[in-house]
């Protein structure tokens, strides 16, 4: 990724999207379909985006 | 001024990482840049932190570096300020779109870290086909979504196959315009070629329970005795006959007898008989570390050697009283771990082998919308689990609660009000992860360690998750930016 002289830009990040009000429903909602215990949503994918 | 609580700071082996909570940017930060963060971080004036950063570094690096700051700041990547997501209001429709079906509390194995109640344990009561359907025609009549999801969960679900499969027929035919995605969470132990087929034929997503290397997976994961003697089930199929003496004592063990047997062979060859079978359908092999192997790289590195590729790890949900429960000293552990754990999967990857582990599986630039960073789990009212006598729940951790329970599918939801703090619990209700640099990548944590273990303490509830469960998610999540950082080749 980008490095300019003292600082390597390895993701750049765009969480600033808008609210989407309601939910479309399309992703996971717990984490009943990996874990069972620990979930986070970092790790989970858009169900919309990945289509 | 720029506000320090915006971006963390980790340090992970040799490398210096600056993540920036409010765009999801990550950057490396060489020993200028670094030094010139920190005395911000200390100071919070940024002026005197470049002046006092000359005398260490020079001048023309300390501004140089802080010109790069400021750009970065500029373009949106670094302190970026808040993105005014508190204004967030859940919503109030019809949203419950996925069930837990506890289809069978009763199972052939006696787990010594089962966070399952005793009092459940012991009913193993088998969820009939009649509540089977109706907890199916009560989600398709409680939702409007057009994806719905079913986790067949237990005890052991397998030993109601019968059950199982005539409630994917059913839901097939009652919704057949509903997306439909079914999730089996199995021990493996009765996971035959007749099953994998029956999942394969219907695009199941697996959770395969398998702990790593033989003896941490027989200290706790052992057949009891109805996992030796499956032929008095009959729901259930004979298992294989190679259940092995564990090697750690029973008497050691919550839950277990002299009678258990460790089960490590049989899922070995279960996972690989799997994996040769259906390469490319979803699943994990899910696993719990505890106290006793704090070293679970090498159990990640076992599931690997059986061929394993996507797998998740987590940790023991316990009794903090319990021998092998995790503890706050055990924290700076885990998170190098967490950080060889990376270093592990980097080094499989240059050498061929990738290997999907869950959590650090980040979609930073993507990843899920505000609405889901911000509720986080949907227990409660997204998502129920049904219990064999078709009660309610918020999740199937809370099951064997009954101060939880929710309703029934012969009454729907009696209790509203506590469906609606389920709902209400997003992150900015949460004081704790208002200021908390995970809050956007975590989502607020789990309610049922909240609500379990945080009602044993002060301020407990749903309103404040569980300080140990939050540190172990910040470990985790330091280690998937690392493991991030170290895909991207350094730089001469």
């Amino acid at each position: 990724m980008k490095k300019t002289g003292h600082i390597r830009t390895i993701v750049a990040g765009s969480l600033r999207k808008p609210l989407l009000t309601p939910e479309c429903g399309a992703c996971q909602t717990s984490c009943q379909s990996a874990c069972k215990t620990s979930c986070t949503v970092g790790n989970q994918t858009c169900g919309i985006s990945k289509k | 001024m720029w506000n320090f609580q915006e971006v963390k700071l980790i340090q992970a082996e040799d490398r210096c990482l600056a993540f920036d909570v409010n765009s999801g940017s990550l950057h490396e930060l060489d020993a200028v840049a670094q030094g010139l963060l920190r005395l911000f971080q200390d100071s919070g004036d940024w002026r005197q932190s470049i002046q006092e950063a000359a005398q260490l570094y020079g001048q023309e690096k300390a501004s140089a570096a802080a010109a790069e700051v400021e750009a970065l700041h500029e373009a949106g990547h670094l302190f970026t300020p808040d993105p005014g997501w508190e204004r967030y209001a859940p919503g109030t429709g019809p949203d419950l779109k996925a069930l837990c079906l506890n289809v069978s509390h009763d199972c052939n194995m006696s787990c010594g870290y089962c966070f399952v109640p005793g009092q459940v344990r012991t009913g193993r009561e088998i969820m009939p086909g009649m509540v089977i359907r109706a907890a199916l025609d009560f989600l398709l009549k409680s939702s409007s979504h057009r994806h719905l999801a079913v986790d067949f969960f237990g005890g052991e679900p397998l030993l109601n196959q019968a059950g199982i499969r005539d409630g994917v027929a059913y839901a097939l035919d009652r919704g057949p315009e509903r997306n439909w995605k079914f999730t089996l969470t199995t021990n493996t132990l009765l996971f035959d070629e007749d099953v994998c087929s029956f999942t394969l034929d219907h695009n199941f997503g697996l959770v395969l329970s398998c702990d790593g290397r033989p003896d941490v997976h027989d200290t706790f994961r052992r057949a009891n005795r109805a996992g030796l003697n499956p032929a008095a089930y009959e729901s259930g199929r004979p298992a294989p006959g190679f259940l092995q003496p564990a090697s750690v004592p029973a008497s050691d063990i919550r839950h277990q007898t002299s009678e258990s047997r460790g089960t490590a062979a049989v899922v070995a060859r279960r996972l690989q008989d799997y994996f040769q079978r259906a390469a490319g359908q979803e699943h994990y092999v899910r696993g719990t570390y505890t106290r006793r192997n704090l070293d679970f790289t090498e159990d990640v590195r076992y599931l690997a050697g059986l061929g394993a590729r996507s797998i998740s790890l987590e940790p023991v949900v316990a009794d903090p009283e319990q021998p092998f429960a995790l503890h706050e000293e055990d924290i700076p552990r885990i998170r190098e771990e967490y950080f060889r754990l990376a270093r592990f999967l980097r080094d499989q990857e240059q050498a061929g082998c990738r290997i999907s582990f869950y959590h650090f599986q980040l979609d930073l630039p993507g990843g899920p919308c505000a609405a889901q960073r911000l509720t986080g789990c949907g227990a409660g009212y997204q998502y129920l689990a049904v219990t064999p006598d078709g009660s309610l729940y918020p999740c199937h951790q809370f099951v064997g609660h009954p101060e939880y329970c929710l309703g029934d599918l012969d009454r729907g939801i009696t209790r509203p009000d506590l469906r609606e703090q389920f709902r209400q619990a997003h992150v900015f209700a949460k004081p704790a992860c208002r200021s908390c640099w995970a809050r956007f990548l975590c989502g607020g944590g789990c309610h049922a360690q909240a609500a379990l273990a945080g009602d044993a303490l002060p301020g407990g509830g749903l309103g404040r998750p569980y300080s140990l469960a939050c540190k172990l998610v910040q470990a985790r999540l330091e280690g998937a930016l690392y493991y991030l950082a170290l895909g991207e080749p350094r730089q001469p």
